[in-house]
């Protein structure tokens, strides 16, 4: 009747005694796994209609995810503006008029090579205190190329002309083709060009210079610095580092990628936290689908599937799900992107190749998006196909397991989960990861007990009530990855709520109270832009008329320097002078600092170092800091190397508990011993009353045009809405989850329903059993969502509660009751309609 | 040479304590190569647990089951879906075709689970389908065919490679009396090529093409008897056909 089997070993043949299988054969290999996916692909197209949640809910996640990695990476500033293609970059100070720059720019062409020089200098801009770099830089360098585009015209050939950035061009209000005074030097525009990788440089671009001239001079006239772009190792930099070239000082600066590999990481491991919520939702359909299929994989059990062929079946959906739901939110995610990616340029500050994207965390992206539902089909698969031929044939779920199990499974990870937490206080990576990754498998090991326990409890509720917890246990498989899901996004947003909280300031704490501000010279940096006596006086008058109209006072702050360390490019592109600190050794080459200002005798009066000094006249740093005078502080950032047992006497004051004021200072002897110099740094203002809007945004616009930059109390605006927007956002995600849960569990039920309508129940009692059924199921992922993510936070702070006390009440009442009820009144409203005909059933 | 399926003693209680239902009590029964036996009785009586049990798709309680002279309960969970695979076909009343596989997929699917190629899997498939006449309905999914033909397909799937134990549970239930005795006739020929076929059935028309009735109460073999010429002998060019010339 049919071809003969290839392997089996014919009857006749067969002696007594010899086996009816040979050993290992008939595992079916490829053909074998093809045939039961194709079936899988012919099941998954043939319900699609009921896939289309899921795929979409997937395809989504990764579409956001493939987009927001893309966004991440692409903002985050590129190092290509700084340092092109080169692995280094050298800043050569060439001292009074650049005289040192020519000898050291030779030396360093000679030893570094191949290197490319850019030379720059400054020159006022009449109406501001920032200065405008002109820089010679060539085009078409070996390491520029990134640092240098030209927008129009063309690049400057000769010593008479420069190419403009367009924020320069509208700072001298020219254009190309027409002439430029830079530094009293009339220059011809040839053209507008642009840093790509640094869009906010403002610069004029010279010619390179030739011969001797070469990375020397600008324009014609010296240089004052100059920078150079080098391979070369790290070693020879730092040789000819050591050995100032030239009599020049040089700074040294490795490539770096500005945090772009840890804010990718980021986003693939929000991807990730995503993807397992999504999985879980995804488990649940599986289920479903399991429960659905089973007669299906009865038969395919009867001609001789193997176990692991049956679960092939649920595998392979779970597979080809994530690959078609995969490639849709990759689609969705570039048709996302392309358009995104020039708006981003302006807020980014460079400009954004669209193709150069973090390839290898793009495919591990992906590769989980295929994973993560394959993983999520695993264990109803792995139930589906343990479920006795037989039993499946008649379309039996298989009975619920026993509970007990999981509970105790539950109980340990939570108790390792606190455990590692506890010792972790809360700065231990490895331990607080292990710790949370403990309690939320251990909250979610605790669903399916949940929800037995709700359909035991059911006995004694009303009708409708009693029905919907029955039904969440009869579908356990699937409600308890539902409700795993649903404590998951509660969980979390819960978490960071309460976290938020905590790390509220109170009234007494925070960078400044509300009376203070901080106007700095520059940005708040180490590094303080050295401006002419007249910019000086001109922000010393604009801070006076500012602290006078707030009726308070300014105190001027003073920071120390030493002479021989070279000036550098301060933020905004001046040159700055960095300024000492002081701090502590805390490892090996690292050491943790905080600003150092100087104890003139106007930081005296106000911050109240008179007694200090008066009773410790050897003292050299005064410090506020726990344990200034127990453990020894040194004065960072100056060429001075004291032997061991020469570090400053440091003294303890008492100081102001909030974190933006001085903390520290260095006494005037100490100063005139180390032979540093000092230089003002910014203004301490306080006003007779707190600041109000109006007078923030009157400091704002006084610093900005005069250079500066303003700090005031934080409000923490932020955090408040950190705590809302997380927990309505984790509420929307709960919903969505009840959402295709309980429409799957009455889609599932709706024999029941028929059978209910039949018997005369009114649309009021379908809609109490779907209210219930989402009800039930919100109220138990909220509380486990809130009692696993309190249990974290209590072990992680285990050691100082108090954080703790401030408790979010709005969100947590926002969660509690808030997320059930609005569950149940969705489902109430969402049901009700008359089940289709008596005979009707769902097509197998 | 070996009987296809021997069942000696088999027992099958479902529950536990007072709950428990004896479903099947020492049954013991041979089905010898080209042999069709007929298992009658009525409902709940125990006739479909012996056919799940005979298949490999239950274990006994007690007792043991023999395919081809190889004791099931020294078989693995995996050896047996393969023993089953290569010696046992199905046929059930509802067909239980894969929906989502065509006719000639649905034959092959054995084939393919046991690592036999697609094109020599789908080969033999297309064989099978051409010997029912239903070549042209390779490609038809079930629910595109009808009921005989359905079952034809079942049929062809269950013999389809070298099996020689047919298991057949109402296989003419669902069908109307046409279609019913084509399937017979399939059945018939099966046997006459070597196969042991078990029917499983209430209708005493179709026991009537059996070589032997055995039937089943309470869960025990009560009788066994060899019928009288059946519907076939009739329509047999010879006259009636005795017992041991349909065998």
């Amino acid at each position: 009747m049919a071809a003969p089997h290839p392997q089996a070993v014919p009857a006749a043949d067969r002696r007594p005694g010899v086996p009816l299988l040979p050993k290992g054969a008939g595992t079916g290999g490829l053909p074998a796994r093809r045939a039961v996916l194709r079936w899988s692909w012919r099941l998954l197209r043939r319900e699609r209609r009921r896939q289309v949640l899921l795929t979409a809910l997937i395809a989504l996640v990764v579409g956001a995810a493939v987009c927001g990695l893309a966004a991440m990476h692409a903002y985050v500033q590129t190092p290509a503006g700084i340092f092109g293609s080169a692995a280094q970059r050298l800043h050569v100070d060439g001292g009074a008029r650049g005289a040192a720059l020519p000898a050291a720019v030779a030396e360093v062409r000679a030893r570094l090579a191949p290197a490319d020089v850019t030379a720059h200098r400054q020159v006022p801009v009449p109406g501001s205190v920032n200065g405008l770099d002109i820089r010679a830089e060539d085009p078409h360098g070996h390491f520029t190329a990134g640092r240098l585009r030209l927008l129009s015209g063309r690049y400057p050939a000769g010593s008479g002309e420069v190419a403009l950035t367009p924020s320069a061009a509208a700072l001298f209000h020219t254009r190309t083709g027409a002439d430029v005074v830079l530094g009293g030097q009339r220059l011809t525009v040839t053209g507008m060009v642009e840093n790509p990788g640094l869009l906010a440089d403002t610069f004029a671009l010279a010619a390179p210079g030739t011969g001797s001239a070469a990375g020397s001079t600008v324009a014609g006239l010296p240089a004052a610095s100059a920078d150079v772009l080098t391979d070369a190792p790290a070693s020879a930099v730092d040789a000819l580092r050591r050995s100032s070239p030239g009599g020049a000082p040089v700074v040294n600066q490795q490539r770096d990628d500005y945090g772009r590999t840890a804010s990718d990481t980021f986003v693939v491991a929000l991807a990730t936290v995503a993807l397992l919520l999504v999985s879980l939702v995804a488990a649940a359909g599986f289920a479903a689908a399991a429960h659905r299929r089973l007669r299906q994989i009865g038969m395919l059990g009867t001609i001789g599937a193997t176990d692991r062929q049956l679960r092939w079946v649920l595998l392979g959906h779970g597979a080809l799900t994530g690959a078609v739901a995969t490639a849709c939110g990759a689609v969705l995610g570039a048709a996302a992107w392309i358009p995104l990616a020039p708006r981003l340029e302006s807020a980014a500050e460079h400009r954004i190749d669209r193709l150069d994207l973090p390839w290898p965390m793009l495919a591990l992206l992906l590769v989980m998006g295929v994973a993560a539902p394959t993983a999520a089909a695993w264990w109803p698969a792995r139930a589906m196909a343990r479920i006795p031929t037989a039993r499946a044939l008649s379309a039996r779920p298989p009975r619920p397991l026993p509970a007990r199990q999981s509970v105790w499974a539950a109980a340990a990870l939570l108790a390792a989960g606190a455990g590692a937490l506890v010792p972790s206080h809360r700065t231990n990576g490895l331990l607080v990861v292990l710790g949370i990754v403990g309690v939320v498998l251990g909250m979610l090991l605790l669903s399916a007990p949940a929800v037995r326990m709700m359909a035991a409890a059911a006995g004694r509720a009303p009708f409708t009530t009693r029905l919907a917890l029955r039904d969440l246990g009869r579908h356990q498989a699937r409600s308890g990855a539902a409700l795993a899901a649903i404590t998951l996004a509660i969980g979390v947003p819960v978490a960071i709520s309460v976290l938020a909280a905590a790390s509220e300031h109170t009234a007494d704490g925070g960078n400044l109270s509300d009376r203070q501000a901080m106007v700095r010279v520059g940005a708040h940096d180490t590094v303080v832009p050295l401006l002419s006596d007249a910019a000086r006086r001109a922000q010393q008058s604009a801070v006076d008329r500012w602290a006078a109209s707030v009726g308070g006072r300014a105190t001027p702050l003073e920071m120390a320097y030493d002479p021989a360390v070279p000036h550098t490019t301060a933020r905004g592109g001046l040159e700055g002078q960095p300024v000492a600190e002081t701090g502590r050794r805390t490892g090996e080459n690292v050491w943790a600092s905080i600003p150092l200002y100087v104890a003139t005798p106007d930081a005296v009066r106000e911050f109240g170092l008179g007694p200090a000094l008066a009773a410790a006249p050897d003292a050299r740093i005064l410090s506020s800091l726990p344990g200034s005078d127990a453990r020894p502080l040194d004065v960072l950032g100056t060429t001075r190397r004291g032997g061991p047992g020469e570090d400053p006497v440091a003294v303890h004051v008492p100081g102001s508990a909030y974190t933006a004021v001085p903390h520290a200072f260095l006494t005037q002897a100490a100063v005139r011993e180390q032979g540093l110099r000092t230089i003002a740094v910014g203004w301490l203002v306080t006003a007779g009353q707190g600041l109000t809007g109006e007078d923030r945004a009157a400091a704002r616009d006084m610093a900005a045009s005069g250079g500066m930059s303003t700090e005031f109390r934080d409000r923490q605006g932020g955090l408040r809405t950190v705590r809302l927007v997380s927990v309505a956002a984790g509420a929307a995600l709960a919903l969505g989850v009840l959402a295709m849960t309980v429409g799957t569990l009455r889609a599932e039920s709706a024999d029941d329903l028929r059978t209910l309508t039949a018997t005369g129940a009114t649309s009021g009692d379908r809609r109490a059993l779907t209210a219930a059924t989402a009800g039930a199921l919100a109220l138990a992922g909220t509380v486990l969502g809130a009692l696993g993510a309190y249990l974290v936070l209590l072990s992680a702070y285990s050691d100082d509660l108090s954080p703790l006390a401030h408790v979010p009440v709005v969100p947590l009442l926002m969660a509690f009751p808030g997320i059930p009820l609005l569950a149940a009144a969705t489902g109430w409203l969402s049901a009700g309609r008359e089940p289709p005909g008596l005979a009707r059933r769902l097509p197998e | 040479m070996t009987a296809p399926l021997e069942l000696r003693g088999v027992s099958k209680t479902y529950g536990e304590g007072p709950a428990a239902v004896r479903a099947l009590a020492g049954a013991d029964l041979t089905v010898t190569a080209g042999e069709m036996v007929a298992v009658m009785g009525p409902s709940g009586s125990g006739k479909s647990t012996l056919l799940t049990i005979a298949g490999s798709l239950e274990e006994p309680t007690s007792g043991e089951v023999f395919i081809e002279g190889t004791a099931l309960s020294g078989l693995s969970r995996d050896d047996r879906a393969r023993l089953r695979r290569r010696h046992i076909g199905y046929v059930f009343q509802d067909f239980n075709l894969l929906a989502g596989l065509t006719a000639v997929e649905n034959i092959t699917m054995p084939l393919e689970l046991d690592g036999v190629r697609t094109r020599q899997a789908r080969r033999a498939g297309l064989a099978a389908l051409e010997e029912l006449g239903l070549a042209d309905r390779a490609d038809s999914f079930p629910d595109e065919l009808s009921g005989g033909q359905r079952q034809r397909v079942a049929l062809a799937r269950a013999l389809v490679g070298e099996r020689r134990l047919l298991l057949a549970d109402e296989p003419t239930g669902a069908l109307d009396s046409h279609s019913g005795e084509g399937v017979m006739r399939l059945i018939r020929s099966a046997c006459r090529g070597g196969a042991a076929a078990v029917l499983v059935t209430h209708d005493a028309q179709l026991a009537s093409w059996a070589d032997r009735v055995v039937f089943v109460r309470d869960g025990e073999i009560v009788d066994t008897t060899s019928p009288l010429a059946g519907p076939e002998s009739l329509l047999s060019a010879g006259g009636p056909a005795s017992g041991e010339e349909a065998r």
